[in-house]
């Protein structure tokens, strides 16, 4: 690269750093500041979305899902599903079973305890999530 | 007090701490609607906007980003939504015929010299503010701010490439400008 256009780039990189930052009107922050005292902030919000209402439908429709189901069912297979239920209840793995089947439940409910407080007290939950970080 | 202690206070409510925030980031976010979209009424208002927003929005910011990031992109979007030609202008920015400009060597001048070097520096900056408004964004960004091309590119959107194409250009035309200027000078 010849001399003049390494020149010409020094004027122009030159230019580009010295292009002045502008301030900010007089009065600005303290407008800004009015405004920001008469605004709330925002708190983490839960929406119900179309899937949510969907999801607690389809939930809440299972048990009539199931019984409908258990009538359209022939007798010889609900004979047979009743012969196994009554086979694993009488296994020496029933407790076992039984231990897991308590502990998911346990688990559920208290994803379900969680969720109601995060929308019940998000304000307080976000404090607590402040504070820990 | 230190920005990640005003940015907790200020999450809490606090407007103290916010109006701490203000002062130091005040000037940058004014400059920064100003450069892109030139009008003093609407940098204001929209700078105004953007606190406000930042403000209301604070409890959710993450730290991700810092908070001048931050607050740069609200920035932005304001001024994408109120303006959208700035938008389709910088999705124009093509990414072919890029070339990198050499950087600046650091040269002492003599007084003479010094004098048509400012002489220079006040057309050139004059030329800059006749820019598109995408590239004075661009050069807003990398030379106010002096943010790298990648935090630039995350900022506005768009590739590596093409926030590189933006500046080349911007600069290509202001060496354009300077030609045109020591020709004339010349006569």
């Amino acid at each position: 690269m010849n001399e003049p256009m390494m020149e010409e780039i020094d004027v122009i990189e030159d230019a580009l750093q010295t292009w002045p930052i502008a301030q900010a009107p007089r009065g600005f922050s303290r407008r800004v500041l009015q405004h920001v005292e008469t605004t709330q902030q925002s708190v983490l919000k839960f929406r119900f979305t179309w899937l949510d209402y969907a999801l607690g439908l389809f939930a809440a429709s299972l048990p009539f899902l199931v019984l409908f189901i258990w009538d359209l069912l022939p007798s010889s297979f609900i004979m047979l599903l009743t012969y196994r239920l009554f086979l694993l209840v009488n296994s020496p793995q029933s407790e076992a079973i039984l231990i897991f089947f308590l502990l998911g439940i346990i688990g559920v409910l208290i994803l379900i305890a969680l969720a109601t407080f995060l929308f019940t007290y998000p304000k307080t939950v976000y404090q607590i999530l402040a504070d820990s970080s | 007090m230190d920005e990640q202690a005003l940015i907790r206070k200020a999450q809490k409510g606090d407007t103290d701490a916010f109006a701490d925030l203000l002062a130091l980031h005040e000037h940058f976010v004014y400059n920064l609607a100003l450069r892109t979209i030139r009008s003093p009424e609407e940098a204001e208002d929209i700078a105004q906007d953007a606190f406000v927003r930042a403000w209301q929005a604070l409890p959710s910011f993450r730290g991700q980003s810092s908070f001048r990031t931050w607050i740069y992109r609200i920035v932005l979007n304001l001024c994408f939504s109120r303006f959208p030609r700035l938008r389709r202008e910088l999705n124009d920015l093509a990414t072919e015929d890029m070339q990198d400009l050499p950087e600046a060597s650091k040269t002492e001048s003599d007084p003479a010299a010094s004098l048509e070097r400012r002489e220079r520096r006040a057309l050139l900056h004059r030329e800059i503010e006749r820019l598109s408004d995408s590239q004075r964004l661009l050069i807003s960004l990398r030379y106010q701010d002096n943010m790298p091309y990648e935090e630039i590119a995350s900022l506005v959107g768009l590739p590596l490439g093409t926030v590189k194409t933006g500046l080349f250009r911007a600069k290509e035309r202001l060496r354009q400008s300077l030609a045109i200027y020591e020709c004339l000078d010349n006569m």
